[in-house]
């Protein structure tokens, strides 16, 4: 052990575990024979002898119990705020999986109610009692107007097919039905003047179709027929659309 | 809810952060002595000490889950905070200078014998006057008795730091007690 050695090692003589037991002895064996040394280590014996005293003298000292109480009223505000802040998050978190579950639900009903065939529904709706439904056509009309003259022009002797309406119970096909165009009836003016109108959902037994002009044997069905009526302003029936619904009545041919 | 005095700083921690106030209360009762104390050595001043003890605690309420225990123990997180807050004060506003000539009344008002009472004041205006690096290793190691090892937790720097630190602000302390008169008092030695 020399003088450098022990002044780097002076400040660890006091502390427990710091030093292998064999150096601390050395070093105060060092400090015996060494009067510089012995003199560093005595002053280093007094200056923790005085800092001990003062850390006995301020380990009484704490701060005053208002701080604690400041404290626990935070600890109490904070910890409410949390509460707050999660309650707010669960019940906007709540209020999101409603909203989602309805939209499922919502979709879910409006595609696989149970027991319910929608092929069925707008066959139900369309031969309900067997009552006319009817539509207004006046654009579909005027449409038809720019038809017909585009057909005189060209000179074609094509039957003329009017635009279906946009009411979906009467005039428009459906998912479950199948219709013709409409074929101007004979006594009919040209479907080109017609201004207005409606389109009228009827049920025609084969008598009423051949008194229209229509023979039943262009139908394979010999019962009653479903059909669109192109009926003008004055109440007359101009066109006729033949309209089969699924399976229950023939196709027109 | 009553706690067990020998429950973990990082049990009650934990239980506080669940809102346990209980635990928080105790937690703080054990460590706020050495917090406050090392605020009053480091700064001088009791108020701010004080403060300085409130805003460490207000810190564990606010960022607990700041504290990893696998870094350190809890003692040494809350060291690093006080060191922190001290040091934004000194920055602040200059106020942490060096302790004044004579101490608050409070703080030395259990030293009874004159003896005591000049070496508590020698040696505190001492440690005041030592840098502030060296003061905060002086006074963790040697006023808190804290192992090198804890004291590095808390300051973030090496062991190898804080013995050489320590080193040299033992050598300045003997320096300055050594060329520094007693400041004694008349009231306090009842003259």
């Amino acid at each position: 052990m020399n003088c450098e050695m022990f002044e780097k090692i002076l400040c660890d003589l006091d502390r427990a575990d710091v030093l292998p037991s064999a150096v601390r002895e050395a070093a105060l064996a060092h400090a015996e024979t060494c009067a510089p040394c012995g003199l560093l280590m005595t002053e280093s014996e007094s200056l923790d002898m005085h800092l001990r005293t003062l850390s006995i003298s301020a380990r009484i000292q704490s701060p005053p119990p208002r701080v604690e109480s400041a404290l626990l009223e935070e600890f109490r505000e904070f910890h409410e705020e949390q509460r707050r802040g999660r309650r707010r998050w669960q019940l906007a978190a709540l209020g999101v999986a409603a909203a989602a579950a309805l939209a499922v639900s919502y979709f879910l009903l409006g595609h696989f109610v149970p027991g319910r065939n929608p092929m069925k529904d707008a066959q139900d709706t369309s031969t309900h009692s067997g009552a006319p439904t009817t539509a207004p056509i006046a654009s579909t009309a005027r449409d038809s107007n720019e038809s017909a003259h585009a057909q005189e022009a060209s000179g074609t002797n094509t039957p003329k097919r009017l635009a279906p309406v946009a009411n979906p119970s009467a005039g428009q096909e459906t998912a479950a039905e199948q219709g013709t165009a409409f074929i101007p009836l004979p006594y009919a003016d040209s479907a080109a003047e017609i201004e207005g109108g409606e389109v009228v959902r009827v049920i025609l037994s084969p008598a009423a179709l051949e008194a229209m002009g229509l023979r039943s044997s262009d139908f394979s069905s010999s019962g009653d027929v479903s059909a669109d009526l192109l009926v003008d302003e004055a109440g007359t029936p101009e066109a006729i659309r033949l309209v089969a619904q699924s399976d229950k009545d023939s196709v027109p041919n | 809810m009553s706690q067990p005095k020998d429950a973990t700083d990082d049990g009650l921690l934990r239980r506080a952060l669940a809102g346990d106030e209980d635990a928080f209360r105790l937690l703080y009762r054990r460590n706020c002595p050495a917090i406050y104390r090392f605020a009053l050595h480091m700064c001088g001043n009791s108020a701010t000490a004080e403060d300085v003890t409130q805003e460490v605690f207000m810190a564990l309420i606010r960022n607990a889950r700041n504290f990893d225990p696998t870094r350190g123990t809890l003692g040494g997180f809350l060291f690093g905070i006080a060191r922190n807050h001290l040091r934004k004060r000194w920055e602040k506003d200059q106020r942490l200078v060096p302790l004044p000539e004579t101490f608050e009344e409070s703080q030395i008002d259990h030293v009874t014998d004159a003896a005591s009472f000049e070496t508590v004041a020698r040696v505190r205006h001492a440690v005041g006057s030592l840098p502030e690096d060296y003061r905060e290793t002086v006074v963790l190691c040697d006023l808190e008795g804290m192992s090198y090892e804890e004291a590095a937790a808390a300051l973030k720097c090496p062991v190898g730091t804080v013995r050489s630190r320590l080193h040299r602000a033992r050598a300045l302390l003997v320096e300055k007690l050594r060329e520094r008169r007693p400041v004694i008092r008349a009231s306090a030695v009842g003259e």
